[in-house]
């Protein structure tokens, strides 16, 4: 099916399409930035703590990094705001249907009763979808890093969901 | 046939702009629907399409206008409801699409007829060339209703003239036009009865028939309806001048 028929008529939308595209891949780099700040910045806290305790053997219960989740605070801002973006585009392709005359009287007059709202509302579904996708991927990506770069002494035992998600 | 019945509409904060208007419009009627500025008559339009919420009962047939039979209606306003970003051409695909009953003999005769670029985008056009898109559109859509408001506002004479000719050869017995205007002279020999609108109730409601018979012409008819008061010029010019001898 033709990409425009998902768009208001007339709709710019390889326009929207390129940016779309540019909004999600930055979002996904800034995501894994912000993961990686926060990473450095628990881990470092944590050497400092260490070394202010000037520990020659480690201890039983040795503080450990904070579970993932505390560390993605801002990985899952980032991605809010591209989701939260969606519903702005979703206003905007309403609002095109003024620019310029009074296209809303033809789209509210037609036939097909849900022509309006699936050309208002399907791309920024569609974006949400490959929002929710990309951040799947970008939090595995997180996921496997933190695994990997965290000193295995300093694991907390249920290090992906964190306390609060594990039953025991 | 469009049956309108006790037909009301107020706007938050304001007298109402429809006071209970009930018209009936048979097949092959042109309505000129007429009225000062705020008489309602754009309002009356939008309700018949559902643009706007109302009271009271608009019927096609004997049905509720609605998704349904909403392609029996067709709307031309000089707020334009067309697409900016689309040419002609892809109005006409776009049309052709979304309307199975889409008289693509008509749009490309009307096309022809305005000179109308097929393929410049619509935002490009002139404001008449805008409205005359907006009138093909109307005309070649396949409704058995066409309503028109102020279609032709910002259009030269000749254009009109030559509009309202073809229009008359152009439309089909079945097809009906409810034509909302101030351009009295101009339709007179054209439509088939007047409306008149004041205050958002009908004030008159004459055939071309039945003013002929009268010996009334429409303009005579629209002022005697409308209580127009033809010393105000005068009065409003006495009142300056007293105040510049004071």
């Amino acid at each position: 099916m033709r990409n425009e028929f998902w768009y208001p008529p007339g709709f710019p939308w390889e326009d929207e399409w390129f940016l779309q595209r540019c909004a999600l891949a930055m979002t996904v780099l800034a995501g894994f930035v912000a993961f990686l700040l926060q990473f450095s910045a628990a881990l470092e806290a944590l050497q400092a703590e260490l070394l202010l305790h000037q520990v020659a053997e480690l201890p039983d219960d040795l503080p450990a990094m904070p579970p993932l989740p505390g560390l993605m605070g801002g990985f899952g801002i980032c991605f809010l705001l591209l989701a939260l973006g969606q519903g702005v585009l979703a206003l905007a392709h309403y609002l095109w249907h003024y620019q310029g005359g009074r296209s809303i009287y033809r789209m509210r007059t037609l036939p097909q009763r849900s022509e309006l709202w699936r050309r208002c509302l399907a791309a920024p579904a569609a974006a949400l979808v490959r929002c929710a996708l990309a951040a799947l991927c970008a939090a595995a990506l997180c996921a496997l890093y933190y695994r990997i770069f965290t000193p295995a002494g300093l694991l907390p035992a249920h290090w992906l969901l964190g306390g609060a998600l594990c039953w025991n | 046939m469009l049956e309108l019945n006790h037909v009301r509409k107020s706007y938050l904060g304001s007298c109402p702009a429809l006071n209970g208007v009930s018209l009936s419009i048979g097949p092959g009627e042109i309505v000129g629907l007429f009225g000062a500025n705020g008489a309602g008559k754009t309002t009356l339009l939008k309700c018949v399409l559902g643009l706007l919420k109302y009271e009271g009962s608009i019927t096609l047939d004997g049905e509720a206008v609605t998704h349904r039979n909403i392609a029996r209606l067709s709307f031309a306003t000089c707020e334009h409801s067309f697409f900016p970003g689309l040419t002609p051409a892809a109005h006409r695909d776009f049309y052709r699409e979304h309307f199975p009953t889409f008289r693509e003999r008509r749009f490309d005769a009307l096309i022809d007829f305005f000179a109308l670029p097929l393929h410049r985008r619509a935002r490009g056009l002139s404001t008449g060339q805008k409205n005359q898109l907006e009138v093909t559109l109307a005309l070649s859509q396949g409704a058995d209703y066409i309503l028109m408001d102020e279609p032709f506002a910002g259009n030269d004479v000749f254009n009109r003239e030559d509009f309202y000719k073809l229009l008359l050869g152009l439309l089909e017995p079945e097809e009906t036009l409810f034509l909302s205007t101030h351009l009295l002279e101009e339709v007179r020999h054209f439509i088939s009865r007047a409306v008149l609108l004041d205050k958002g109730a009908v004030a008159g409601d004459m055939t071309a028939a039945a003013l002929e018979e009268q010996g009334l012409n429409l303009m005579d008819f629209v002022k005697t309806s409308l209580h127009y008061r033809e010393d105000r010029v005068l009065n409003t010019l006495e009142q300056l001048d007293d105040g510049e001898e004071e």
